[in-house]
């Protein structure tokens, strides 16, 4: 035998002793490998936070990052059982998912409705330790909760739906109505029932909360909802800090920073016990709100800072 | 109830208080959106994804879009939404101006010129009404030749306005020359809000209309067309009850109208902060003019107004917004006069150009702190030879203008406004006029406000010419000024659950009044016009219960002045006038409102003598009511929606003349109008 045939048995020797001990070194985790689903942007903010996070913990795991563009390229990435990998955003998810991969999988940045899609196509149903993720979407009572905290006196409010969204009308109503308020709801198939569905629904509305649906909510039409709305005094409240800016009264919205803090301590959770948490909404938020359209409007509303810690409890309180 | 902030005054105010955030998300959404540029268009993507919490947005609400509320602006301000308008009945534009309090909206068919309403704050208006300032999205529609506004040469449908607020009180800092009893303030909506298909057809004794409006989308280009045709005969020839049949008194003047309209407006958005915005207006048809039986009369009238006006504006950071606004109109109409004497005719035509730039830009300087400031150049150019001494070369008006203003919020309770406008003319040198305002929310809801504001009125290209070969032959050796008032207010604010108030009492103080009589000329001094103006006025709403709504107004003033130079000023003014709309909603279907109105004894300037002048001054304009009345059934058909409505104008059947003894609205006036939304 030469010193490189030794070299390798040997090493295959070490290797069969590794894989055979790993049940017991459970508790380490070999490392984390982040994979994005664009370069820069909000993505790299989620990935940047979540290094700079883990970088200051006792475990400190060796973070990997990765944009999906390379990935697809090298179709390099084989993470052993003993990795983590952490999908920012749809694409990576549906990527990764659909890639079988061995070791467990947390994405970040994606919309609760998405990850349910990629659990139901890629059977990852019921295996939330090994494929969970950080929604993106604030719950509903967290956002009826806002409303009611910056209109005390107004119960009446209107949600369009589209084709994407219908489906969340009897959750809507369930959680308005635990909030105290009532959800007037008007769904629509095409845009060109957009305006009379909402002018229908301004009518009967005291404020309007955005639910994310591309047919209703996009670039083309921000423009005529908010101004309608405004016109008839009825205020917006957005789902992102860019509707604040628009024109919406309010927001609730975790910003990829804050995604990225709550994905670094569910790793070092991981860390220590192997299991990935279930499914769970963001755990940090802000509260945006639009100064200018409140004083115009003639609302007065806290600070920010003071809502969203008024929200923070009511969230804490829930079961 | 609330103002539009292009009142330069009325910046936004309240600063948002933003704590130092590490985690700032405006920046991260901002830094997303430059990656993800290419991924805007999701909107067709069935697979939801997180772009749409990414996604940059545009700013909608921009600054100068936003309204000020009523109780934090430097001036007595009162808004007319499209509802108001609607429930109105208002046939006219200048009919909606009954309901203000202390506006005197007058029908007056003058013989010269003017075939129209004349609308005037606190009187002291003649024909023309040129205390006046009056701007459509941000263009004064001021005419240039005589002053004042021809109301139905306005290249602007009554449909397509979003809301029109009229602030009561001298106002130059903010509008410059001639906001000078006060000043109007006409919104058109957004195309982005009139989207779709409109028609609206009426007809009725005496008056047809048809209005269409198409608007439409092309991605980031909204825009609406809007045509209309409108016949209306006015007042009938002859009048009803006359006082005398001698000197033809007898004889309404001839005041047929035909309306051609287009207007066009679109809004493209070029990135998130920026847009542009381009408007296009067409008023024309034929106007009769004069008297049948006037030894000269203008004949085949045509009139032929249009503009073009382009504007930019960028959301900046911490609410501040820069706009450039150019826009050129042109007034013009083209007549031959008769003389039915001799048969000779002459040239009537009228042709008036505006061309005029301007830059604001408002800014947050501090938490407490907003300013908005900005300067603009105009040039006007007048042709018409016939009422400027035969003149046929054009007048030229050159005008330059700095102004800003300051608005503070020294405590949550306290908020003070500082403003001023400079202002350089071709023909009366500078002016500076000055406001401070100062508004304390004495209890939320309860607002004081104390103002004091200046403002000028420039003498028009007609008084200029008139003057001018006086000043030739050394007769009179100073040129005209421009007419001040200096005006004093204290207002009060109230919202109760039910009710709203706007109270205000206001002392004015004219001076330099331009009087262009014999006695003038002889004294040498064109500017010999005082008069102290004061009173009380009051506008409330209140919604009784869900269904009905009753608007009030009403007016008390006074007018003290030696009236020099044989200008009738005193009584030029009803001392007292009211308003009341009443609106009620029987079924989602059914509505209806009456409206009333009462407007006390007036003598307009130059009116005030009899049909024999001999026994003059014996005639003037007598107080009268009128009632209107209008009922509407709302119904929907599918997509569409649309309302069918009669409307009845003076339900009471009175004949009484407004403004002049020849003219005499035409009784009982009813049509019906439908409207659908398609």
């Amino acid at each position: 035998m030469n010193p490189t045939l030794i070299r390798r048995f040997s090493a295959i020797v070490c290797l069969a002793l590794a894989l055979f001990c790993l049940p017991l070194t459970a508790a380490a985790l070999d490392g984390v490998t982040v994979v994005l689903s664009e370069e820069g942007g909000a993505y790299a903010q989620v990935a940047d936070k979540l290094r700079d996070t883990l970088a200051q913990s006792a475990a400190r795991p060796p973070v990997k990052l990765v944009t999906l563009r390379t990935l697809k390229d090298s179709d390099s990435l084989r993470a052993d059982p003993g990795q983590l990998l952490v999908a920012v955003g749809t694409g990576a998810m549906q990527a990764l998912a659909q890639q079988n991969q061995p070791a467990p999988i947390l994405n970040v940045l994606v919309p609760r409705a998405a990850f349910e899609k990629a659990t139901r196509q890629n059977r990852r149903l019921g295996d939330p330790h090994r494929f969970s993720a950080i929604y993106l979407d604030q719950p509903w009572a967290r956002q009826f909760a806002l409303i009611r905290h910056t209109l005390p006196n107004r119960t009446r409010v209107g949600v369009l739906l589209g084709p994407d969204s219908a489906e969340l009308a009897p959750a809507l109503r369930a959680a308005a109505k635990a909030a105290g308020l009532v959800a007037t709801i008007e769904k629509i198939d095409e845009e060109s029932d957009l305006l009379p569905a909402l002018k229908r629904l301004l009518g009967d509305s005291e404020a309007l909360l955005a639910i994310p649906d591309p047919l209703i909510y996009n670039r083309s039409t921000v423009q005529s909802i908010l101004l309608t709305t405004y016109r008839q005094q009825v205020p917006l409240f957005g789902f992102s800090p860019s509707y604040v800016k628009a024109g919406a009264l309010a927001a609730v919205y975790s910003v990829p920073e804050q995604i990225g803090q709550q994905a670094a301590e569910i790793i070092q959770r991981f860390a220590a016990d192997r299991h990935l948490p279930p499914p769970q909404p963001p755990r940090y938020f802000s509260v945006g709100t639009n100064a200018q359209v409140a004083r115009s409007l003639g609302f007065v509303l806290d600070d920010e800072a003071i809502l969203a810690g008024k929200l923070k409890r009511i969230t804490e309180d829930e079961p | 109830m609330r103002i539009y902030v292009t009142t330069r005054s009325a910046i936004g105010g309240c600063q948002q208080h933003r704590p130092a955030r590490p985690l700032s998300g405006y920046r991260l959404a901002g830094c997303a959106l430059l990656f993800y540029a290419g991924m805007a268009q999701c909107a067709e993507n069935a697979t939801p994804s997180e772009t749409a919490y990414l996604d940059e947005m545009p700013v909608v609400l921009s600054v100068s879009r936003l309204s000020q509320p009523v109780d934090e602006a430097p001036a007595a301000v009162t808004v007319i939404d499209r509802q108001m308008i609607r429930d109105s009945g208002a046939w006219d534009l200048s009919e909606v101006f009954r309901l203000v309090p202390g506006m005197y909206v007058a029908y007056h068919s003058a013989a010269d010129y003017a075939v129209d309403s004349t609308v005037s704050y606190h009187g002291l208006a003649d024909a023309y009404a040129q205390r006046m300032q009056v701007l459509v999205d941000g263009r004064s529609v001021y005419s240039p030749l005589f002053g004042g506004i021809l109301w139905s040469d306005i290249p602007v449908a009554l449909d397509d306005i979003d809301r029109i607020e009229i602030i009561r009180g001298p106002n130059s800092a903010s509008y410059g020359a001639n906001s000078f009893m006060g000043a109007i303030n006409i919104i058109t909506r957004h195309s982005a809000e009139t989207q779709g298909k409109f028609v609206s057809l009426s007809t009725g004794r005496g008056r047809d209309e048809a209005i269409a409006r198409l608007g439409g989308q092309n991605g980031d280009l909204t825009y609406r067309l809007t045509a209309g045709m409108r016949n209306d005969t006015g007042e009938n020839p002859k009048i009803a009850n006359p006082l005398t049949t001698a000197g033809r008194w007898d004889e309404n003047l001839l005041d047929d109208k035909k309306i051609r309209l287009l207007n066009f407006r679109a809004d493209q958005r070029i990135s998130s902060i920026d847009e542009l915005e381009f408007q296009f207006g067409y008023n024309g048809g034929d106007r009769q003019e004069g008297s049948a039986g006037g030894n000269v009369i203008a004949v085949n009238k045509r009139a032929d107004n249009h503009f073009e006006l382009i504007k930019w504006r960028r959301a900046l950071r911490n609410d501040g917004e820069l706009s450039v606004q150019f826009y050129h109109a042109t007034e013009s109409s083209f007549a031959s006069t008769l003389d039915t004497s001799n048969g000779n005719t002459g040239n009537a035509d009228v042709i008036a150009d505006r061309y005029d730039l301007e830059v604001q830009h408002s800014v947050s300087l501090g938490e407490s702190t907003r300013a908005v400031w900005g300067g603009s150049v105009r040039y006007d150019k007048t042709y018409a030879p016939i009422w400027l001494d035969g003149d046929t070369q054009a007048k030229p008006f050159h005008l330059t203008r700095l102004f800003g203003n300051l608005e503070w919020h020294a405590r949550h309770d306290l908020v003070f406004n500082l403003g001023a406008m400079s202002e350089s003319n071709s023909v009366t040198g500078t002016d500076i006029t000055p406001r401070m305002a100062v508004n304390w929310h004495v209890a939320p809801e309860h607002t004081l406000r104390l103002g004091r504001s200046t403002a000028t009125r420039t003498p028009t290209v007609f008084e200029l010419t008139l003057a001018q070969p006086y000043l030739n032959a050394g007769i009179l050796h100073n040129p005209l000024r421009p007419e001040r008032i200096d005006s004093t207010e204290i207002g009060y604010l109230g919202s109760f659950p039910e009710f709203k108030v706007d109270f205000r009492l206001f002392r004015d103080r004219l001076s330099d009044l331009i009087a262009e009589t014999g006695s003038s000329v002889a004294n040498d001094n064109l500017n010999s016009g005082r008069a102290v103006v004061k009173g009380f006025e009051t506008q409330i709403k209140w919604d009784i219960g869900k269904q009905t709504r009753v608007i009030y107004s009403l007016s008390h003033v006074l007018v003290a002045s030696k009236n020099e130079d044989d200008m009738s000023y005193t009584n030029s003014v009803p001392t007292n006038s009211q308003s009341l709309m009443l609106t009620h909603r029987f079924t989602p279907n059914w509505s209806a409102s009456l409206i009333g109105y009462q407007n006390g004894e007036t003598h307009s300037p130059g009116t005030d003598w009899g049909p024999d002048k001999d026994h003059a001054p014996v005639y003037y304009i007598a107080t009268y009511r009128r009632w209107d009345g209008r009922i509407a059934y709302h119904f929907r058909t599918g997509a569409s929606s649309g309302e069918l409505a009669l409307v009845v104008q003076n339900l009471s059947d009175a004949h009484y003349f407004e403004y002049r003894h020849d003219n005499q609205p035409p009784g009982r006036t009813a049509w019906i109008n439908l409207k659908l939304d398609l």
